[in-house]
């Protein structure tokens, strides 16, 4: 020591090497690092040794400098406190039931919402992994001009697509696949669905397991193969194979032969093959041989596919060759697998339905959130009853660390258990439910899916830290001899429990206001005013205008039918738009084509001007009737002119608005035009009041009777807007059911924390109750607490209520209640009830209680 | 065990630790290679092929006494096994022997 005010190495990695550094070797490598530290110093200067020694430090730290457990004994160790971990933690578990209970049932419930979500959302996001081959199959795409831009297109020229496998050596399969509506007859059935056409490889490319027949029997074109659930539609429990199909092409109808059976597609996969026919047909139907098909191909094992991309790009300048108005740029390979995230134009299958996602992961979040908060609360609360075993096993010896690591591990028990719970309540009851309530089709086969495992694992884990890992860091904390002089007061601590429980509070009002608003906007729904009739009214198709004569008169024959008029559309369905002209300015808007009687048969009011008259010929020619929106958007008037298709419409009538699109679209400015009725799609036939039931299969007989070879479309008008009120159903009840878990939820937890809390002061209050004070007097703290939290809840959730929920109530529905004070009300109220009547269940015991009992204890 | 051949960077410490004799230490052998070859190596590259040579039986080692230098940390020294002096010389004889079986340089092909 030379020099007194010498230069040290820096700190950090001096303690930096303590803490990583094997003991054994600690002394010798800091020794070294440190006598060239000073050797440096004198030959390079201070700040120089300084990163040099720094360096050395991170350069040491390696695996075997590292410290680690290496022998075998700690190891054994290690396994028997594991084991002792075990048996306490479920003792533990065991002897306080009551917070068990509440944290178990909590995470189950949750952890049941999370696998729901998980099975819904799984399918459509994770696509089309299943295919054995699935690694060497790829679309051929294009990328073409069109409509101002740059477009990538999932389809490929079905001509150059037939000669593929001959021209590329490295192609083994290659399958086309066109989709077609087509009408079907099978037996007396006649009815339209959708057909695939797909080359005879496609059975062996595409892993669809063959339930019946063998995968290459669409080398006949004669065949068609069907899947399970089309079979058992058609032919019951009757053996499939050899039975008969027709298809109606125009006037001809082609017969074919089930050749084979395939199991139905599962969830997951994108092309979901009903019928399957040979492209071969396609092609003798004369087809053109340019046309575009969905082309799929399966390469060699070890076949470079950027290279075969570059070799394709040779047959952009053959395509534009021969199709001079079909221009490809170029020509790229998408991998099957990741397919479906590509959203090509043309290809089957589209993006996962991103509302529905989002709604899930966030109720299940919620719900998770809920669960752990509780488990959080109340570990911490259970675990101040074990400060004395905490302080033994660290005056016996033990590491926070190991401390930390026994919570961990009795935590893990619990979850692991919830989890187990979770998958039964899920597979039992959640699943089930939500199949039922939103009419979706989640498998119910949790066994055979391995991402689900992957993601229990994955939630068993994210669970067991979250919930865990507070609690076991605040209890590990306290020093042996604090615990021992009793002078640590637990319990008394409301801050954070108090931030937990008015959290939970804050998500059960806005679940509550949620589930309030969307029965409101439900039950709104139920009685909207539609602004024409919908009752009594069935639409059927008219095929064929030649037929339209007899069809007529045949319903008008019918007993109980009273009228019949002719439209494009039912209100209600989807129908076209058209461009139109007012002056010079170009726009577009809903546009309606029907028969002259219709708005007046449909009990559409006149807002100004007159219903379109039969008799005038000049009405079904040349004029247009408009709805309010429409006079008032674009400023027009009885008698004006709008300009459609180059002919000029004199606007005679205006409609008061009605709801023509559903719930979920806004009323829009609409055009309704008339036409004769022969021209047009559906007959409307009036029946006489209360009997559409019944009349609906009288009018298909009658129509079956008049037309054939042609599928009868028939609906009633009352039903075109039940999808819509459908999907707002099921939206209702899984926010009612959301609400109520979480308010329950919200509750066990108040419960637990109340229970733990009144518990923990029963001397206190004992000794209080022996002077002489009252049960308000008594109890009025933990109200008075309880009413704090939940007023700061109150105020917090409603203002987050009316914004997020307003804004998803925005999203879904055009026409809902404001979020106001009326649900936020009631929700505070429902709140506030389940709130007091927790807390005055465990008040119960303040009032029972004698203090002798107390006083004595311990 | 990673088999009797050693390498390169691996000889050299063996040979250092040899020639500092019963001065052989980590910071000694990496001033000494510095010296002696120029070389300069990081402290734990040193450490490593030391760790590895007294694995593969080729040094021993022993705590020795402690050093003001250091903060009264004690070194840890290196001596050369009877095996590891095996190693060196049958290195060297494999190389004398392959080095002589070179074709004398002909600078006038």
């Amino acid at each position: 020591m030379k020099n007194f005010e010498q230069p040290k190495p820096p700190r950090w990695a001096d303690r930096f090497l303590e803490w990583y550094c094997n003991p054994k070797l600690l002394e010798q490598i800091q020794g070294d690092v440190h006598e060239l530290f000073f050797w440096r110093l004198e030959e390079k200067g201070v700040q120089r040794a300084k990163r040099a020694f720094a360096w050395d430090i991170i350069r040491l730290f390696r695996w075997k400098n590292i410290k680690r457990k290496s022998s075998q004994t700690t190891q054994f160790n290690n396994i028997a406190m594991f084991k002792n971990y075990f048996k306490i933690g479920w003792r533990n578990i065991l002897r306080q039931k009551m917070p068990s209970f509440i944290n178990i049932t909590g995470l189950s419930c949750a952890i049941g919402c999370c696998l729901v979500a998980f099975m819904f959302i799984e399918p459509r996001v994770i696509r089309d992994q299943f295919h054995e081959n699935g690694k060497n199959i790829y679309l051929v795409a294009h990328e073409a001009f069109s409509e101002g831009g740059l477009g990538k297109y999932g389809v490929f020229d079905s001509g150059l697509a037939k000669e593929l496998p001959d021209n590329f050596p490295q192609i083994k399969r290659r399958t086309r696949m066109k989709g077609a509506q087509n009408v079907f007859r099978i037996k007396d059935n006649i009815f339209r669905s959708y057909v695939n056409y797909v080359d005879p490889d496609f059975l062996t490319s595409f892993s669809f397991p063959m339930v019946y027949g063998s995968k290459d029997v669409l080398k006949d074109p004669s065949k068609i193969v069907i899947d399970q659930s089309a079979a058992v539609r058609f032919f019951g429990d009757e053996y499939p194979i050899d039975k008969l199909i027709k298809v109606i092409y125009g006037e001809e109808e082609m017969t074919f032969v089930v050749g084979g059976v395939i199991e139905n597609a599962p969830n997951n996969s994108s092309i979901r093959p009903s019928f399957l026919l040979s492209y071969e047909v396609l092609e003798s139907r004369g087809e053109p041989e340019q046309t575009n098909a969905v082309t799929f191909i399966e390469l060699e094992k070890g076949t470079d596919v950027a290279e075969l991309e570059r070799s394709f790009q040779s047959m952009v300048s053959v395509q534009n060759g021969l199709k001079p108005d079909a221009q490809y740029e170029s020509i790229f390979l998408v991998p099957l697998e990741s397919m479906a995230k590509r959203n090509l134009n043309g290809v089957p299958g589209g993006a996962p339905p991103t509302g529905p996602i989002v709604l899930l992961i966030s109720i299940a979040g919620f719900m998770l959130l809920l669960a752990i908060s509780n488990y959080v609360n109340i570990a911490i609360l259970m675990a101040t009853r074990r400060v004395k075993e905490i302080g033994i096993r660290k005056t016996i010896g033990s590491k926070r660390s190991q401390i930390i690591a026994q919570f961990l591990t009795e935590n893990l028990i619990l979850c692991a258990l919830s989890i187990f719970l979770g998958i039964v309540l899920a597979r039992g009851l959640f699943m089930p439910w939500f199949n039922e309530m939103s009419g979706g089709t989640i498998s119910l086969n949790l066994l055979s899916n391995r991402n689900l495992w992957y993601f229990l694992g994955l939630l068993l884990l994210v669970v067991t830290f979250l919930s865990g890992f507070y609690p076991a860091v605040y209890i590990s904390k306290f020093k042996p001899s604090v615990i021992f002089r009793g002078k640590e007061r637990f319990g008394k601590k409301w801050g954070f429990s108090g931030a937990v429980i008015t959290f939970q509070l804050v998500l059960s009002i806005i679940t509550i206001v949620a589930g309030i608003m969307f029965v409101r906007t439900n039950n709104m729904q139920k009685d909207i005013k539609w602004g024409f009739e919908k009752e009594d009214r069935i639409l059927v198709n008219i095929p064929d205008s030649k037929i339209y004569p007899s069809l007529l008169n045949k319903m008008m024959a019918l007993s109980g039918v009273e009228e019949a008029v002719a439209t494009n559309a039912a209100l209600g369905e989807a129908y076209g738009n058209t461009e139109f002209y007012l002056g010079d300015t170009k726009n577009r808007a809903s546009f309606l084509t029907c028969s002259t009687k219709y708005p007046q048969f449909m009990g559409l009011k006149l807002h100004g001007g007159r219903f379109f008259d039969p008799e005038l010929i000049s009405d079904s020619q040349s004029s247009v009737m408009i709805n309010e929106k429409f006079a008032e958007h674009y400023d027009v008037r009885i008698d004006d002119l709008i300009q459609i298709d180059s002919v000029f419409h004199k606007v005679v009538g205006v409609l008061k608005d009605f709801n023509y699109q559903g719930l979920s679209d806004k009323i829009e400015p609409i055009i309704i035009k008339a036409k004769p009725d022969s021209e047009l799609n559906y007959l409307t036939l009036k029946v006489s009041a209360g009997t559409e039931l019944e009349m609906e299969d009288k009018i298909k007989e009658a129509w079956v009777d008049v037309v054939q070879n042609k599928p009868y479309i028939g609906f009633l008008q009352s039903t075109v807007f039940d999808n819509d009120s459908g999907d707002s159903r099921g939206l209702k009840n899984t926010m009612l059911f959301t609400a109520t878990l979480a308010t329950i939820l919200a509750a066990m937890g108040i419960f637990g924390l109340a229970s733990l809390s009144i518990t923990s002061k029963m001397k206190d209050i004992g000794i209080k109750k022996a002077l002489g004070a009252n049960l308000i007097q008594l109890t009025k703290s933990v109200y008075l607490k309880f009413g704090i939290m939940l007023s700061i809840a109150v105020v917090i959730g409603s203002t987050l209520a009316v914004f997020i929920i307003g804004v998803f109530l925005d999203e879904i529905y055009a026409y809902h209640d404001p979020v106001n004070l009326i649900p936020l009300t009631f929700a505070a109220l429902i709140l506030a009830t389940v709130v007091f009547l927790t807390v005055t269940t465990q008040i119960g015991k303040v009032k029972k209680m004698n203090p002798a009992e107390t006083l004595r204890m311990e | 065990m990673k088999g009797d051949n050693i390498g390169e960077l691996e000889e050299l410490v063996l040979l250092l630790v040899g020639v500092l004799y019963e001065d052989a230490y980590g910071v000694s052998v990496l001033k000494e290679m510095k010296e002696q070859t120029g070389r300069e190596v990081n402290i734990s590259a040193i450490h490593a092929v030391l760790n590895r040579l007294e694995e593969k039986g080729l040094l021993t080692s022993d705590m020795g006494g402690a050093s003001q230098v250091r903060g009264g940390r004690r070194k840890r020294y290196y001596t050369l096994t009877s095996t590891g002096r095996a190693v060196l010389d049958q290195v060297k004889s494999m190389r004398d022997k392959l080095y002589n079986q070179l074709p004398a340089l002909n600078f006038s092909a």
